[in-house]
């Protein structure tokens, strides 16, 4: 190639570049796929990589376990954990002294009867109520019983939405606050790992198979 | 009067491979490709996008800086090219626009125009641009974090990153025929280590690329990575593993065998290559980086005149 031919060259290969580059760049969509195929959380302590598709696919985990305020019901795809568990929140608990739930003017002020809570119980026998958790346990559930979670929640609003009262069903921070972002993340990927018994979990050695990115 | 014209020569032995640069540019820009079409295979329009960026913007760049300085048109050797295609090879297909064009500035403008052009430049342009935009974004090369959404049938962890943190057995789900097929996540054109080989060895008989700085890169790093791993298999990779992850086939076959920033000496060249491997993975295995091949080679390229002084004697001179 004489010195001429190679200019000519060089400039048709910068301008072909030059179109192809533009015309790849604007057509690479620029938003990530829903649902997301890994996440990185970046984080003062080490950044963590999670692989969201694998623990979805390979680990037959259903979207619920994880995006537990989703409702199945809706065909939108769940939200982040941060909407609701930011880093300065604090959980209130819904049950004792410092509770949301207040037992006396639930039971008193309402006109309610003991038993459009208490379902099981009979005035009639005498006695006093059960704990709800005595018969629906934590983390216990099936088609028939509900567990305590859902036990609550299924009553608590169901008759706040009848009676047209708040709080209703997306109204959670009123009945409790979500956990600490953080407290929330490693409750939750912490706390299923060790149901299942693998690995990263609690320990100090662990810190690092989640923190070493 | 005539104006005298002094050319300035440096010392023999001279190495000429009886063809214009050009040629030269277009073959290694041929045997780049081997390695860089299953890279835009592998990750999409995205990395067609950041090649085709990176070679048009470096052409752009020095015809700018032609027209600046006033001197002749240079581009048509096909250097700014070669350069746009080196830098894009190491870099992941989510590389913003912005990042590439301001990367190929680095390295023709800073890399190589502002030394004189071609030949003058001390290191090699491509790898100072590619650690200026490290130290500035170095969130960007972050691989892990960069390719979150490509979808991949092996474990999409930057290799090296698994070494460095999780120790030696974190990389045992890496078959050295996976990884030598390019079934890792990296660069758009570092990966397909078979693909870079093929190109090297095609350089290498066609003596566009000197044998010895290649074979002698790989030495340094086997012979250094194996130490490491006999002294604590627990801990250290083994030698197959850094060589075929992170950067260590396009170091050897495309970065470190650039013309002017390496030496031309048998001697040199072999203490050269044999450096720029042990220091790679002496950064890998006890510095702060991920991965030690361009620092590596910025080094060999800075101590590149010191080596290149063993030389032959010339003939007839005393002592
Ligand atoms: C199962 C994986 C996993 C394990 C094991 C784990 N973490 Fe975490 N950690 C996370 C995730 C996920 C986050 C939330 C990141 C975010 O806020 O985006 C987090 C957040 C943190 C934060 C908050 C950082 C910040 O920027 O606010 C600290 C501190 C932390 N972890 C420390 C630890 C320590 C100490 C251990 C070991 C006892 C540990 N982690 C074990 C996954 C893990
Ligand atoms: C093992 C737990 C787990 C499972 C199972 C899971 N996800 Fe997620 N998902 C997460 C975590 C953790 C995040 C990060 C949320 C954040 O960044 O705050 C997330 C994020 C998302 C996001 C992005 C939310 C946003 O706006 O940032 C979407 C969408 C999503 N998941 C959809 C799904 C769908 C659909 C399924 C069921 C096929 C599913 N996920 C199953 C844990 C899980
Ligand atoms: C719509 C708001 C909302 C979203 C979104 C949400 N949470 Fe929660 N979460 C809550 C509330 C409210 C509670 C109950 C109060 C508490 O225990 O902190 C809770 C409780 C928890 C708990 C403790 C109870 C349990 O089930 O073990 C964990 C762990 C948790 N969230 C993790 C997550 C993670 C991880 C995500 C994202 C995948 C997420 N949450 C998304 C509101 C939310
Ligand atoms: C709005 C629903 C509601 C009404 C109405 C109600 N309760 Fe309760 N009660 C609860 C809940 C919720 C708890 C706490 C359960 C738990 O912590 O598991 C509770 C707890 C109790 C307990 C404590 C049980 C124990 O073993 O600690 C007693 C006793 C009780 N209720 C009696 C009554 C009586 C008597 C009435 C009628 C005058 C009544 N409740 C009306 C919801 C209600
Ligand atoms: C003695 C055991 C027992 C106690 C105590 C008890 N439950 Fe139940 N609950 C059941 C059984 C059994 C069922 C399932 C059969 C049914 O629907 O009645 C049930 C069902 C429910 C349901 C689902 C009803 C439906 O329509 O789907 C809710 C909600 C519920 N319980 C809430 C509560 C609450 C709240 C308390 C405490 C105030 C409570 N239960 C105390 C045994 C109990
Ligand atoms: C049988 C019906 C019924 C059930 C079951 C019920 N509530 Fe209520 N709740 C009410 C009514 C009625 C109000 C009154 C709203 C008002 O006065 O503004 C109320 C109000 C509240 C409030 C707001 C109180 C305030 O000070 O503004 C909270 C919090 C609350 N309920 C929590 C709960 C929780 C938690 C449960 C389940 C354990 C529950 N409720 C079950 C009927 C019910
Ligand atoms: C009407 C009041 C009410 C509302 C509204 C409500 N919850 Fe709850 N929630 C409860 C009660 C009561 C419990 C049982 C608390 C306990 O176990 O101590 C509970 C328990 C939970 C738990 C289990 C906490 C644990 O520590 O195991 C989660 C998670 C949760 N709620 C999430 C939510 C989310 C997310 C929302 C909003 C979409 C929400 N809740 C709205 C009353 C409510
Ligand atoms: C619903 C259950 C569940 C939740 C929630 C969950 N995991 Fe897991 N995780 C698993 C299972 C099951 C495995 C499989 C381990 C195995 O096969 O060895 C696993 C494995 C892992 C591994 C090791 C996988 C590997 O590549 O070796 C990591 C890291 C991990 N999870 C991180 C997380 C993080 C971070 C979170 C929270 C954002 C999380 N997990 C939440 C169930 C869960």
């Amino acid at each position: 190639m004489s010195s001429k031919n190679e200019l000519k060259f060089v400039y048709a290969l910068a301008i072909v570049c030059l179109v192809v580059g533009v015309f790849c760049y604007s057509s690479v969509p620029a938003k990530s796929p829903e649902p997301p195929v890994r996440l990185m959380f970046k984080t003062v302590g080490g950044n963590v990589l999670f692989d969201h598709q694998t623990h979805s696919d390979a680990y037959g985990k259903k979207c619920i376990d994880c995006h537990h305020a989703h409702d199945d019901s809706r065909s939108d795809v769940p939200g982040s954990c941060g909407s609701c568990h930011q880093s300065d929140s604090e959980s209130i608990p819904v049950f004792g002294d410092n509770g949301t739930f207040d037992h006396g003017m639930h039971s008193m002020d309402m006109g309610l009867s003991c038993n459009d809570c208490h379902h099981d119980y009979d005035e009639e026998d005498g006695g006093e109520p059960q704990l709800c958790s005595d018969c629906h346990e934590p983390g216990v559930e099936d088609d028939f019983m509900p567990g305590r979670t859902q036990a609550f929640h299924k009553q608590c609003i169901a008759c706040h939405e009848d009676s047209g009262v708040v709080p209703g069903k997306d109204d959670c921070a009123s009945c409790h606050s979500p956990r600490k972002r953080t407290e929330a993340f490693h409750d939750q990927c912490i706390g299923c790992h060790e149901d299942f018994g693998v690995r990263p979990g609690r320990t100090d050695a662990d810190c690092k198979k989640c923190h070493g990115f | 009067m005539h104006s005298t014209l002094k050319l300035t020569v440096s010392h023999a032995p001279f190495w000429h491979n009886g063809s214009s640069i050009s040629t030269k540019s277009r073959n290694i820009l041929l045997a780049s490709l081997v390695a860089v079409i299953p890279g835009c295979y592998q990750y999409g329009m995205a990395a067609v996008g950041v090649v085709t960026l990176s070679i048009a913007s470096a052409i752009l760049w020095e015809l700018l800086i032609n027209f600046i300085s006033r001197r002749p048109i240079s581009v048509g050797d096909g250097n700014a090219a070669l350069i746009g295609m080196m830098f894009a090879m190491m870099l992941p297909a989510t590389m913003p626009w912005w990042a590439v064009i301001t990367g190929t500035f680095f390295a023709v403008v800073i890399g190589k125009e502002i030394f004189g052009g071609i030949g003058a430049n001390p290191f090699n342009p491509a790898v100072l641009a590619m650690t200026i935009l490290m130290l500035s974004w170095a969130d960007l090369f972050d691989f892990n974090a960069a390719l979150l959404n490509y979808q991949f049938d092996f474990k999409a962890v930057y290799p090296l990153v698994l070494s460095k943190t999780f120790g030696a057995s974190a990389v045992d789900p890496f078959a050295l025929m996976d990884l030598l097929f390019g079934k890792q996540i990296g660069g758009i054109g570092s990966t397909f280590g078979i693909g870079l080989i093929a190109g090297g060895v095609y350089l290498i008989l066609r003596g566009f690329v000197r044998w010895e700085i290649s074979f002698s890169f790989l030495v340094g790093i086997f012979v250094s990575a194996l130490c490491f791993n006999i002294l604590n298999p627990e801990a250290y990779a083994g030698p197959g593993f850094h060589l075929l992850t992170g950067y260590t086939l396009i170091g050897a076959f495309f970065l470190a065998t650039e013309d002017s920033s390496s030496p031309v000496n048998f001697i040199p060249m072999l203490i050269y290559g044999l450096l720029g491997g042990a220091l790679t993975v002496l950064i890998r295995n006890i510095g702060t980086h991920i991965d030690g091949v361009l620092y590596a080679i910025l080094i060999i390229n800075l101590v590149n005149p010191i080596v290149d002084k063993i030389r032959p004697k010339a003939l007839g001179k005393g002592v």
